[in-house]
């Protein structure tokens, strides 16, 4: 009897310190999110100037993290909260569910939405924003960005812009654009019959650089938005390109060529004073600022063909990056400092691949467009802009950092070069 | 101590026929008797009365025949005491014969009841004798016998807890070859529909304890350690209630020792952008 309890004693205990089951999960898929983006009830007679729920589905599904269902596959289309039916949602294998309605107020329109989960059954978020009528294309962004924040945990880039060059056919007039992340609400900013090349925004994007040949050579402009205002800020002798603000704003890396060699500079924009961080006989160019705001990539010829190179602007040493392939430039940070993305060649083809930068690994983004250059990458992280050769014509593409969304952006007009996609407006 | 069991009635069986064994044997056995011993007689006197005649003669007559009575007399007395003496004598020698018979009978008797006595003694003796001996036997039996039953309640129970020991070395087996196969299976069923939202980090982690009941279905899930990222968080809720019910060992004991609640840690090792 003693020993029988005994055992069950030691039974017992052996059980109570047994090490409680722990099941770990390391592989998971890395695949857009099935979200459904009910269209948004709206109360009144005439339709909306604008779509809410069709941007916010487009916006959606063209980040590259999302993939929205179709109207025609939904069971239902509620509007209001105890209108949802989860087992519908979880049967047409969502994950979220969006849904809202349209008012017209006195001083504008409302909108209201929330965002379910359907496997947990339960409302995440709920928000209601107001805007004119005029303003309803930046309220479906601003809904987007709020709904890409909530269910990634990264911020939204939908209400960021771009800014971009397009010339004509003729190469007789360079435009300056400014546009929606979308391609829509293009304006123009700054017109010329010279060359622009290499636009790229402040850190507070209040203002954007670009080099301007209106003066018969490479100089540097700035560009405030808000005003229009130009000023010439690098025009040293020589040709004088390629601006890239630091990570603070107060910096200006950039190309000077003096003696027809590229060697990557350093302007502190307070004081006006250069400093030489590259002193080869190769060609230094293309400066981007590692988001450390110390370190800066560039493109060098220093080992025969162009490859990405980092350079310390404290100690001015530098360090190889890239190494497959014999073409790799114009490299880009992400702005968490985890992917680079540049152009890479690889089979005679000029492709956007993305380096991480830990690991060294390199996936390559685009395979559909040719002649794939200046990538700029979404302030977020999300998505990749470059400009690509399509029928004798250049336009922009875009594509998400794994490489698995891809589409183009509308153009009016002519060619499209050399986007430069804008940091989150604060 | 079966017997003592009030409900089976062998102690009062056993207390009847002990009585009827006591009782027969009254009638068997005879009881010594108590040897009659006569009470001896009392000797007793007869009186004659003698007529007087006269004075002188009578006195004469009455002294010869006083004297001649008294001859008489003194004969009779004589005779009598003679008679009386033989009587006595042989009363004496009666009594004598008879208590010596009584002696003898007493002591042929007492001898007769020493025999038994001894003969009882001896019977008793040996029956006692015997009955030790047997009870030595039957004690030395029973010590024998208990030594065994001890013995082969110990080989038995040895057995037993070998049996035991066996069966839950075998039960332990099979509990952690199902927990394994249904870890796995676990595992493999979650990983096929988490699918975690972008930048994540391959170091991120999630920890969720989930409660489940013996179906599979999920009852509860919680995070336990927050990764820190509310969107890796939630995709690892999400695929938890998507992949239920989970596949669980129907053995309930497998199922109450490690699927009843868990704990479950997410990592996107696999995660690129």
């Amino acid at each position: 009897m003693v020993k029988r309890s005994l055992i069950v004693l030691m039974w017992l205990f052996a059980h109570l310190v047994q090490a409680e089951l722990l099941i770990e999960v390391t592989q998971g898929k890395q695949s857009a999110i099935p979200v459904a983006v009910v269209p948004f009830s709206w109360n009144g007679s005439s339709a909306l100037p604008e779509d809410i729920s069709a941007i916010v589905t487009n916006d959606l599904a063209s980040s590259g993290y999302f993939r929205t269902l179709g109207t025609a596959s939904m069971i239902t289309q509620p509007h209001q909260l105890n209108d949802v039916i989860y087992a519908d949602w979880s049967r047409l294998k969502q994950d979220f569910v969006v849904i809202g309605t349209v008012e017209l107020q006195a001083d504008g329109y409302a909108v209201q939405f929330h965002v379910m989960d359907v496997h947990q059954q339960v409302e995440i978020l709920r928000h209601r924003v107001k805007g004119k009528a005029s303003q309803l294309r930046d309220l479906a962004h601003y809904i987007s960005d709020f709904i890409f924040k909530k269910l990634t945990g990264v911020p939204g880039v939908f209400s960021t812009k771009l800014i971009y060059v397009t010339t004509n056919r003729e190469r007789s007039r360079f435009n300056l654009n400014y546009a929606d992340a979308d391609g829509a609400r293009e304006q123009l900013i700054y017109s010329s019959k010279h060359p622009i090349i290499s636009p790229a925004w402040s850190p507070d994007a209040k203002k954007v650089a670009y080099v301007s040949f209106e003066n018969g050579r490479s100089e540097i402009f700035f560009q405030e938005l808000a005003t229009g205002k130009r000023e010439r800020v690098v025009a040293f002798d020589g040709s004088n390109s390629a601006p890239a603000f630091s990570p603070d704003g107060t910096r200006l890396a950039f190309v000077l060529s003096k003696l027809g060699n590229p060697d990557v500079y350093v302007m502190d924009l307070a004081s006006r004073k250069i400093e030489r961080m590259t002193n080869h006989y190769a060609i230094d160019t293309e400066p981007q600022w590692d988001v450390d705001g110390r370190h800066i990539f560039f493109t060098s010829s220093r080992a025969g063909g162009p490859q990405v190179y980092k350079l310390d602007t404290a100690n001015k040493q530098v360090e190889r990056v890239t190494f497959e392939g014999s073409y790799n430039a114009r490299a880009r940070i992400t702005a968490d400092g985890r992917k680079l993305v540049y152009v890479h060649k690889a089979n005679d083809r000029f492709h956007i691949a993305s380096q991480d930068v830990k690991s060294g690994l390199v996936h390559i983004l685009t395979s559909e467009t040719e002649l794939d250059e200046s990538p700029s990458v979404a302030p977020n992280g999300s998505m990749v802009i470059y400009a690509a050769s399509e029928a004798d014509r250049s336009i922009l593409a875009a594509v998400s950092v794994d490489g698995d969304v891809k589409f183009r952006l509308p153009s009016k007009y002519g060619d499209v070069r050399e986007p430069a996609w804008s940091p989150i407006f604060q | 101590m079966s017997w003592l069991n009030p409900e089976r009635y062998s102690l009062p069986l056993v207390i009847s026929v002990v009585l009827h064994i006591v009782v027969a044997s009254l009638f068997l056995v005879e009881w010594p008797t108590e040897p009659h011993v006569p009470e001896p007689v009392p000797p007793h006197v007869v009186a004659t009365v003698v007529q007087v005649q006269s004075a002188a003669e009578k006195q004469r007559q009455l002294e010869a025949d006083k004297q001649q009575k008294r001859k008489e007399l003194a004969a009779r007395r004589e005779a009598e005491r003679k008679k009386k003496l033989a009587e006595q004598k042989k009363r004496e020698a009666e009594q004598k014969k008879k208590q010596a018979a009584a002696k003898k009978r007493e002591q042929e008797k007492a001898l007769k009841e020493k025999a038994l006595a001894e003969k009882q003694a001896k019977d008793k003796a040996a029956k006692e004798k015997a009955a030790k001996e047997k009870a030595a036997e039957q004690a030395k039996q029973k010590a024998v016998q208990e030594q065994n039953l001890l013995e082969q309640m110990a080989q038995e129970e040895a057995a037993a807890e070998l049996k035991e020991q066996q069966e839950a070395k075998i039960q332990a087996e099979r509990a952690a070859s199902l927990t394994l196969e249904f870890t796995d299976q676990i595992k493999a069923r979650v990983e096929s529909v988490w699918r975690y939202p972008p930048a994540v980090t391959a170091s991120q982690e999630v920890e969720v304890r989930i409660t489940l009941v013996p179906t599979g279905q999920v009852l509860q899930v919680q995070i336990t350690k927050s990764s820190g990222n509310t969107a890796l968080d939630r995709s690892v809720e999400q695929a938890i209630r998507k992949a239920s019910p989970l596949p669980v060992p129907k053995d309930v004991r497998v199922f109450e020792a490690n699927f009843r609640s868990f704990l479950m840690k997410f990592r996107p090792e696999n995660a690129t952008w």
